[in-house]
C-alpha cells in the first residue's frame, strides 16, 4: 500500500478531501489492535468521529480498486450513522463512479436500503431490484435483493 | 504531493469532530 497506492494521486486526493487519515504502527500500538481486533496488515478501518469502526479492509489494493473501497467505507459510516440521506448519496456515488467495480452491486443494494430508511418508501427497494436484475444478474446482492420482488 | 497521516488517536478524533468528516485508519507494519 505504502509504495503503490497511497502515492497514487487520486488516492491522496480523495483522501485529503474526504477523511482525517490516522496511521498505527501495527508493532507498538497495542491498545488499539485490541480494541479494533487487528491481527493482520494492510488493514484500514473506517471509522466515525467518535472511533467507531463502521467498515474494514484487509489486504492489499491497487488504487482504481482501493478508491472504490473508500468511497464505499465513506458512505458506510454515513450509514451505520443513520444518516441515510447523505448516505445514499455516497453509495450513488460508488456505484456511478465505479460501475464495473466488485462493490457496484452492493452500493445499488445499500443505495436503496438508505433511501427507504430515509423517506419509508419501499419503491426504492423495487428500484434495486430491477437494477440488480439488469445489470449485476449474477451477484450476490441480487440474491439477498430476492426478498424484495413482489 | 503526499498523504498527511496523524499519529496521535485523540487529535485526530479531534480534527474528525471538527471538520465533520470519518476517520481513516491505517494499521501499517513497518519491518
Amino acid at each position: 500500500m505504502g509504495t503503490v497506492t497511497y502515492p497514487n494521486e487520486h488516492v491522496i486526493r480523495y483522501v485529503s478531501d474526504n477523511f482525517i487519515p490516522f496511521r498505527v504502527d501495527f508493532d507498538n500500538e497495542s491498545a488499539l489492535l485490541r480494541r479494533y481486533n487487528i491481527f493482520w496488515t494492510p488493514t484500514i478501518l473506517f471509522t466515525d468521529q467518535a472511533g467507531n469502526a463502521r467498515r474494514r479492509i484487509t489486504g492489499f489494493l491497487p488504487p482504481p480498486a482501493f478508491l472504490s473501497h473508500l468511497a464505499m467505507g465513506n458512505a458506510f459510516v454515513a450509514f451505520w450513522g443513520h444518516n441515510y440521506s447523505h448516505a445514499a448519496e455516497l453509495f450513488d456515488a460508488v456505484a456511478g463512479d465505479f460501475p464495473g467495480s466488485m462493490l457496484a452491486p452492493e452500493a445499488v443494494y445499500f443505495r436503496s436500503v438508505a433511501r427507504r430508511k430515509a423517506t419509508n418508501d419501499n419503491s426504492h427497494l423495487d428500484v434495486a431490484v430491477e437494477e440488480l436484475d439488469r445489470l449485476y444478474p449474477d451477484s450476490e446482492w441480487a440474491l439477498r435483493a430476492l426478498p424484495w420482488k413482489d | 504531493m503526499e498523504i498527511h497521516w496523524m499519529t496521535d488517536e485523540a487529535d485526530a478524533l479531534k480534527t474528525a469532530r471538527q471538520s465533520a468528516r470519518p476517520v481513516l485508519i491505517d494499521f501499517v507494519q513497518r519491518a
